[in-house]
């Protein structure tokens, strides 16, 4: 970590732009307080400035608040509708997807799940805006209307009231309709640029100047993105041929990179270097031509480091040396901002162009936080205050205000605060900045009365940022930031609450972030922190090059490596007459290892010395036995590439996949650690049906078997396994054929973790020896099972011809997983959940889908889009960052799903089949499929691989379809994607499935947070990372 | 199998999702209800079955994670259970106790049942008025076998002696569809399995359902989060 406060020093940005590069991967997810320790005193005022500033914010915001046209329509909206209240998340909701929905029927519903939970009365009159009143009145009225159609206790209204709400819906649509038709013209500037250009008129004659941006969704096909190209092609064109004479400053477009790509992102930067390198060129060009200046939107943190490597290659190309317009934005919230401007300086420096540079706080926050949680890295890229953004903006305005800096970066400094502006002004002028050296920018819509105060104090340019576009394709964007960011406590909101003291919104941020106890939000605790009764799972994050190249060479360091596995009994590898050669699925020339089979007598010599075992082993504490586990879960984290590289090789796994392998056995481990000792050590107390106070005991069966798939070689056998162990069982463990190799590593670290020989041994082989020799043992006192449900049913019958007392069987099985889209659904959250739910993984995981229901209204624009997706997808070596797949386990699968696309290729229709690369002709693959299907009956057994098979069904029919769904008998998993809440509840209430996923795809489910396992013919339960699994291997 | 067990079975089937939607809350109110058509023990053990359930099994859970979403953890009926009850030593109180245990924890977590023998009919009796029709049924001693065959039977619950039990195992492992759950009782005096409060979950299944909060505003919660003092 370097000295913040040596940006200072002019002589800091003499170091070469190499060096200053070496600096920003680093500060990825540093230390909160460590890194704020040194940006704080960049950001300090002395007591002077601090009293200048504060004076100058108050001074502002009175001015402000004193005048009548204070607050912009949205403002006023955002005050009234706060997204603190029902109201205002369900206006929000409502505003973010009515517009797409083509039907009326769902339109319909999807007004009366919104309006009819709200209480739009209390809001009547509370605003002195009449867009806002207007807008209440109609909500009110429609809200009360809509809402007639049930009681309170929610049984059906009657007859009259019913007949009123059926009369009135198309009235209602279309007043909800002409409401959301004036939202977006009030968060939009234009339809086209030169509407926005007209419309953006008046504020020019202020002074204000203006950045336009074709804002939308990121691009998830090339069709989506040629056509974004298109749009800002011709929006250059459009700028260009302005002919507004006055005295404001140029327009300049602002582009948003993960629009002119289908596949902006890390894992994609060779294509992002060459293809979409070439797109923004084009646009540079063109720009020059016109002399239109670009900014470069930021995005999630994972991208910023491609995104200036993109932005360096494509600056300092020809085309772009000399010119001085071509910008970007950097977001204060990433904690590696100040290193990424000073880096920014250099190559300007070096070049001799000015770069303008935007800073803002940032839009992703809220994302970025989940995002890291759910991926268990070791910190956040952003902080966890507000004061903390707004003290590193500070921080980088004053580095970005300092005569070195100035002189090769162009400060735009994007805010709504009217104490950032003061405080901006007041580096300014302890700088010798000049006011023609930065300027201010705010969104269209908001600040409207703040910054026409500081157009007449202050000769500074001030830009709005105005989305330009259709108000359908935009409204739902710029609705979900504000739902993603908008809380109460912002700026914008407050500023015109009249209600709220001047005083509280001129803290310094550096005051109000030096008067806290740390530095650091303790509510939002570290990933690695964020369960309370254990440590969650780590993960490196191969998007960050500080990271992604030491993990990398790890890896590496594994991938000559071979491995031996063979039965491992008492902790000895026994000789065996059945000799294997292991080989990659994704390259059947290389071996990975070698490996013997078990025989029966093996077999059985295996579980007399489990049984020999049980007695001491049960009758340890379950503390001791658990201090083995979390010991376990150390020593996976701690040969994590090792673990990886034989993932890659044994089972053709991704990198992610191998990762996330390898954080769901570790989660395993210690969520069963922690559970079994809160749990299930002690005797609880209990009164019996006889008013008797009784102890319910807890106590091992014996010998447990575990047999367990490929597809999760690692975690679902050491899940069963340990589930077993950590309770006092002892353990005879069959892995799968396939993935025996990690199955023996998982043993030997079990044993170095403290389990003892005796107690469990690996019994690699095939089911007709080594399956058939363990379930008909007789002292087999239970057994896990997780695979086929017609092996279930095998091994249920070979348990029960024993003739002995019934044990559990804890079987885990198969699917036929559908997800359920309707019209309120955002078509590319579908198709990027559909895509991630039916091919990560090449189809092989339980919970894949298989079949999409696509209500028949947009089911055409979801085909073409997934068509287009597909296109995208790379299949290849996994191994590789760039592959989204990798091979099916073996040549039986492959055959078995080349079968399956052929039969269907007679009998459906083929959307779409994503190109195989020759190399993949080495290995077991199997190109991504997806059909379209007249119906699921169409389908027999469930083809596991990256097969995706669509239907498409009327709204009408919601509900038949389920009941077929139903009826297959299976049920693991389900999605549903619906902005309607009431149906996600129904969908809910009637699905027989055990997993359901609302709003997202339909895998990966986490360790004590989605208790996973299947209903019907798709297991017994119950379901493993549970709160009921361990009980189940007890008695 | 003949058509009146097709009947009975599929008439549970029809009767299992609606009794299932009802919830742990109103199915126990209703079996409340029904407790005064019994007296004694078996009372007392329909009564514990009822409360155990409402403890055990009626409450969501809410599991935690990361920020931006919910997950929530609760439990189902498994779907048509079979009843039954073969020659035992013990007295027929001590029995029908027994029975009364495994069909008010069988109805209460959501199963619809078909009880073989002559005590269904007075539960039947006792009960129907409170259950919606083919909630619970009664059926002659000697047509289970055909019952416990069909594909669709989620579980049995049995009160017979070791020997039996196997067989019925065997029975329904030799079967093709849903691998059943076998439950027993053979303490006739503490009916030390039956009154446990884990017993419950042998009639359960899980349901995790997991929404992404971001999709409708749950992130604004999350940055008030970020906005707590300290």
């Amino acid at each position: 970590m370097f000295n913040a406060i040596d940006v200072l020093d002019s002589s800091f940005i003499k170091q070469k732009p190499a060096q200053l590069w070496e600096l920003i991967s680093p500060l990825y997810n540093v230390d909160e307080a460590s890194w704020l320790t040194q940006l704080l005193p960049l950001a300090k005022p002395s007591k002077e400035t601090l009293q200048a500033t504060t004076d100058n914010a108050t001074t502002l915001i009175q001015a402000v608040r004193a005048d009548d046209e204070a607050s912009s329509m949205i403002d006023s909206l955002l005050l009234e509708y706060s997204l603190d209240t029902k109201e205002g998340i369900l206006l929000m909701c409502l505003a973010e997807a009515l517009m797409r929905v083509p039907d009326g029927e769902t339109a319909d519903a999807f007004i009366r799940d919104r309006l009819s939970a709200a209480d739009w009365n209390s809001h009547l009159k509370n605003s002195d805006s009449f867009f806002v009143n207007a807008s209440t009145w109609g909500l009110m009225l429609t809200g009360k209307v809509v809402g007639m159609s049930e009681k309170d206790d929610g049984s059906p209204a009657n007859l009259m009231n019913r007949l009123v709400n059926r009369l009135s819906e198309p009235v209602i649509r279309k007043a909800m309709y002409q409401a959301m038709k004036i939202m977006g013209h009030q968060f939009v500037l234009g339809r086209s640029i030169k509407e926005a250009l007209s419309r953006g008129k008046n504020y020019r004659d202020k002074g204000y100047s203006y950045s336009f941006d074709m804002l939308g969704e990121a691009a998830l096909t090339q069709q989506d993105a040629d056509k974004y190209l298109d749009a800002y092609m011709r929006a250059i064109d459009s700028v260009a041929k302005d002919t507004y004479k006055g005295s404001a400053a140029n327009p300049t477009i602002s582009i948003k990179l993960s629009a002119l790509h289908p596949r902006y992102e890390v894992a994609q930067e060779a294509r992002v270097m060459t293809e979409l390198f070439e797109s923004v060129k084009n646009l540079i060009i063109k720009a020059r031509e016109k002399n239109v200046g670009i900014t470069i939107d930021a995005e999630e943190a994972d991208r910023l480091e491609m995104s200036l490597t993109l932005f360096a290659k494509l600056y300092q190309d020809p085309v772009c040396q000399g010119w001085g317009l071509f910008g970007l934005v950097i977001q204060a919230y990433s904690k590696r901002a100040l290193p990424v401007l000073t880096w920014l300086t250099a190559i300007a420096a070096e070049q001799g162009d000015q770069i303008p540079v935007r800073l803002v706080k940032g839009a992703y926050w809220d994302a970025e936080i989940k995002l890291c949680q759910q991926k268990g890295f070791d910190g956040y890229p952003v902080y966890t205050r507000k004061e903390s953004t707004d003290t590193s903006y500070l921080a980088c305005a004053h580095y970005l205000l300092s005569q070195h800096a100035r002189q090769w970066i162009f400060p735009q400094f994007a805010t709504h605060n009217a104490h950032t502006i003061a405080a901006i002004n007041a580096i300014a002028g302890n700088t010798g900045a000049s006011t023609a050296e930065f300027e201010f920018q705010r969104l269209h819509g908001m600040g409207d009365a703040l910054y026409n105060r500081v157009i007449k104090d202050q000769a500074v340019n001030v830009r709005i940022y105005a989305p330009v576009g259709s108000h359908k394709d935009l409204l739902p964007y710029l609705v979900r930031r504000l739902l993603e960011n908008g809380a109460n406590s912002s700026f914008v909101h407050r500023l015109v609450d009249a209600k709220c003291p001047i005083e509280e919104l001129t803290h310094h941020p550096v005051e109000t972030l030096l008067s806290r106890k740390t530095l650091a939000n303790p509510y939002i605790k570290l990933p690695i922190d964020m369960f309370e009764e254990r440590q969650n799972s780590f993960s490196p994050n191969i998007d960050i090059s500080s990271q992604w190249l030491p993990f990398e060479k790890d890896v590496q360091s594994f991938m000559q490596q071979t491995w031996q596995a063979g039965p491992l009994v008492s902790g000895s590898k026994m000789a065996s007459q059945v000799h294997h050669l292991v080989r990659s699925p994704y390259k059947q020339s290389q071996v990975v290892g070698e490996l013997d089979w078990a025989d029966a007598d093996q077999v059985s010599f295996a579980i007399s010395k489990a049984q020999d075992a049980f007695p001491s082993w049960s009758a340890k504490p379950m503390s001791e036995r658990a201090a083995c586990l979390l010991k376990m879960a150390d020593l996976l984290e701690q040969n994590l590439a090792e673990l990886v590289a034989i993932c890659h090789k044994e089972a053709g796994k991704t990198i992610q996949d191998s990762i996330d392998e390898v954080r769901e056995a570790v989660d395993f481990c210690r969520y069963y650690a922690c559970f079994s000792q809160d749990n299930l050590a002690q005797a609880k107390p209990y009164t019996d049906f006889r008013g008797n106070q009784q102890q319910q005991t807890f106590e091992a069966r014996g010998v447990f078997a575990c047999i367990s798939p490929w597809n999760f070689p690692l975690a679902i056998f050491l899940g069963q396994v340990t589930a077993a162990l950590v309770v006092g069982n002892t353990v005879v463990a069959k892995p799968a054929e396939q993935t025996c190799l990690i199955a023996m590593r998982a043993v030997e670290l079990l044993l170095e973790a403290g389990i003892p020989a005796d107690v469990v041994h690996l019994l690699p082989g095939d089911g007709a020896t080594v399956g058939n020799a363990i379930t008909s043992d007789k002292r087999i006192a239970g057994l896990a099972f997780t695979g086929s449900t017609g092996t279930a049913q095998r091994i249920n019958r070979a348990l029960a011809a024993r003739g002995v007392d019934p044990v559990p069987l804890i079987a885990e099985t198969g699917g036929q997983n559908a997800m359920i889209v309707d019209s309120t659904a955002l078509p590319e959250q579908v198709v990027r959940d559909a895509v991630n739910s039916a091919f990560a993984s090449a189809g092989q995981r339980c919970s894949a889908l298989r079949v999409l229901f696509v209500q028949a209204d947009i089911a055409d624009r979801v085909i073409t889009m997934l068509q287009g997706a597909m296109q995208e997808l790379v299949v290849a070596d996994p191994q590789f960052h760039s592959t989204d797949l990798g091979p099916v386990i073996d040549k039986t699968a492959q055959n078995k799903l080349a079968a399956h696309i052929e039969t269907m290729k007679k009998e459906a229709k083929l959307i779409g089949q994503t190109k195989l690369p020759e190399a993949c002709d080495q290995g077991t693959f199997i190109a991504p499929t997806a059909f379209e299907l007249s119906s699921i009956n169409q389908l027999g057994d469930e083809q596991f691989g990256p097969i995706l098979h669509l239907v498409r069904y009327q709204a009408s029919e919601l509900e038949n379809m389920i009941e077929e769904i139903n009826n297959s008998g299976f049920g693991l998993t389900m999605g549903v994607h619906s902005r309607n809440e009431t149906t996600c509840q129904r969908i809910a209430q009637i699905a027989r499935v055990g997993n359901l996923y609302i709003n997202r795809d339909q895998i990966g489910a986490v360790v004590g947070v989605q208790p996973f396992g299947g209903q019907g013919l798709s297991g017994t339960g119950p379901k493993a990372g549970g709160p009921h699994y361990l009980a189940a291997f007890m008695k | 199998m003949n058509t009146n067990n097709k009947t009975q079975i599929d008439k549970a089937m029809q009767a299992f999702p609606l009794w299932n939607q009802l919830g742990t809350e109103q199915r126990a109110e209703r079996l409340t209800n029904s407790l005064n058509t019994l007296t004694g023990d078996a009372r007392k053990m329909a009564q514990w079955q009822i409360n155990n359930a409402l403890a055990q099994i009626a409450a969501k859970q809410l599991m935690p994670g990361p920020t931006g979403e919910s997950n929530l953890l609760s439990n189902q009926g498994r779907g048509v259970f079979v009843s039954l009850i073969t020659d035992l030593p013990a007295q027929r109180e001590q029995l029908f106790t027994a029975v009364v245990g495994h069909v008010y924890a069988a109805l209460v977590a959501g199963n619809s049942v078909i009880h073989h023998g002559e005590m269904g009919q007075t539960l039947l009796a006792n009960l129907e008025a409170y259950l919606p029709e083919g909630v619970l049924q009664d059926s002659n001693q000697t047509e289970h076998q055909a019952n416990l065959l069909d594909i669709r039977l989620a579980g049995v619950c049995a009160l017979t002696d070791d020997k039996n039990l196997i067989e019925i195992k065997q029975t329904l492992a030799n079967k093709e569809g849903l691998l059943c759950q076998l439950v027993s009782e053979i303490d006739f005096i503490n009916y030390s399995s039956q009154a446990k409060p884990s017993f419950i979950h042998q009639f359960t299944t899980e349901q995790t359902i997991s929404t992404n909060t971001t999709a409708v505003g749950g992130n604004a919660t999350l940055l008030e989060l970020g906005s707590k003092t300290d």
